[in-house]
């Protein structure tokens, strides 16, 4: 991949367009698999799942911009090889370093009953709610570049999101007297 | 406490609700796209997780792949073994065609309204860029086979006939940019040099390169000379 196509990469995820690296993604899976079962003696599921886990890191550390343009090749496939020492329990052995970023606080556990809440709250939000928070979460958005689509301020942007969050907690809430 | 108490807290501090919330956004976008990912690789690359051979396959891969190699290792030593000590032109060409970027290539997300020749140039690039150069060839013929084609597209569509190491399609519409002395001559030229040497017609493709001169710009001419200054044989 060309410096000028990597950029366009990055500035269509940030878009929110999914389509280029999923394009990338179904033309290099299959050789990154194989070749974590190759280094690494792997079974073929776990060099599929870890594989599958490597696509997303690298996805959400370009979001991130913490991947800058380079041999992505070598990137990607070595942060397959680290997620199948994760996922094969190898991780006392092996460093992890490109699959658990010290500098970004670890994703929080969740307990099934409370992921399948969140889930049931964020069907009752508007789409304007979804889409605010789906930009600010995964797509690694500035407040203050989502309102700029629209000509709104940032303060109302924070106002917005925090309203968002609520009426999911609410919905959350609710749901769980109702049972 | 459990995260689903704590998410209750009514005393939840802000950046905690947000690390509870970001959390959740993010697995679920994740589990959204696993999913979407897992239907494409089966339905289109026909690679789904359950593998119906439990024969140890990862193993006799490896063996496999270990026996390969070394016939593979044999092979080069002895075909090309004398040349090893010489400059090698074909890395050289290799390197200069990997670096291949489009001309004129537009960004998906500025197409407000795009028409069948927009969205056909969209796909084009997707592909390229992606290094699924056959697809883009294809979708490059149906690109050319409508009215509002330019030159540009043209030379496009020889990048990707070169990249797929379709050559007689490449040479065909390199010289095709040639015969009408379009804008793109001097692209052309030099491309049509880089076809006819990766196609293994050494003598033809540096004769193409001769050609280049200053008038086809400092970039081409430099790149020209490099291939031309190179060993071939």
């Amino acid at each position: 991949m060309t410096e000028s196509a990597f950029a366009e990469l990055k500035e269509q995820l940030l878009e929110g367009s999914e389509k280029l690296f999923e394009h990338i993604f179904l033309v290099h899976f299959k050789d990154c698999q194989q070749y974590v079962m190759q280094q690494d003696d792997a079974p073929y599921e776990v060099a599929y799942d870890a594989t599958m886990d490597a696509f997303l890191t690298f996805r959400q550390r370009i979001v991130d911009g913490k991947v800058a343009y380079g041999n992505l090749r070598y990137l990607l496939t070595r942060m397959a090889r680290q997620h199948y020492y994760k996922r094969a329990k190898k991780e006392s052995t092996v460093g992890l370093d490109l699959v658990s970023d010290p500098s970004v606080a670890p994703d929080v556990k969740f307990e099934p009953s409370l992921y399948d809440l969140l889930g049931r709250g964020w069907k009752t939000l508007t789409k304007e709610c979804r889409e605010l928070l789906r930009a600010f979460y995964y797509q690694g958005r500035a407040l203050k570049d989502i309102g700029a689509e629209t000509g709104t301020k940032p303060d109302t942007m924070r106002k917005k999101k925090q309203r968002c969050q609520d009426q999911l907690k609410t919905a959350c809430l609710a749901s769980t007297q109702g049972q | 406490m459990t995260t689903t108490n704590k998410f209750k807290d009514p005393n939840l501090t802000e950046e905690e609700q947000d690390a509870i919330i970001g959390s959740f956004v993010r697995q679920r976008e994740d589990t959204k796209l696993k999913k979407r990912w897992t239907e494409k690789l089966a339905k289109e690359h026909n690679l789904n997780r359950e593998v119906t051979s439990r024969r140890n396959p990862a193993k006799i891969r490896k063996i496999s792949f270990l026996l390969l190699s070394a016939a593979a290792a044999l092979l080069f030593l002895i075909v090309f073994l004398p040349s090893l000590m010489m400059e090698d032109g074909n890395a050289l060409l290799a390197d200069n065609l990997s670096e291949i970027t489009l001309n004129g290539s537009r960004s998906a997300a500025a197409t407000e309204d795009p028409t069948s020749v927009e969205i056909l140039r969209i796909q084009f690039r997707d592909n390229f860029q992606a290094g699924d150069f056959a697809a883009a060839a294809k979708l490059g013929e149906q690109l050319i086979a409508l009215p509002a084609v330019t030159d540009n597209d043209r030379l496009n569509l020889g990048f990707a006939y070169l990249r797929a190491s379709q050559f007689s399609e490449a040479e065909k519409t390199f010289r095709g940019l040639l015969a009408v002395n379009s804008e793109f001559a001097s692209e052309a030229r030099y491309y049509l040099g880089g076809t006819l040497l990766a196609a293994g017609d050494t003598e033809a493709g540096l004769d193409e390169l001769r050609k280049i001169n200053a008038a086809d710009g400092g970039r081409l001419l430099e790149s020209a000379k490099e291939l031309l200054d190179a060993n071939w044989k």
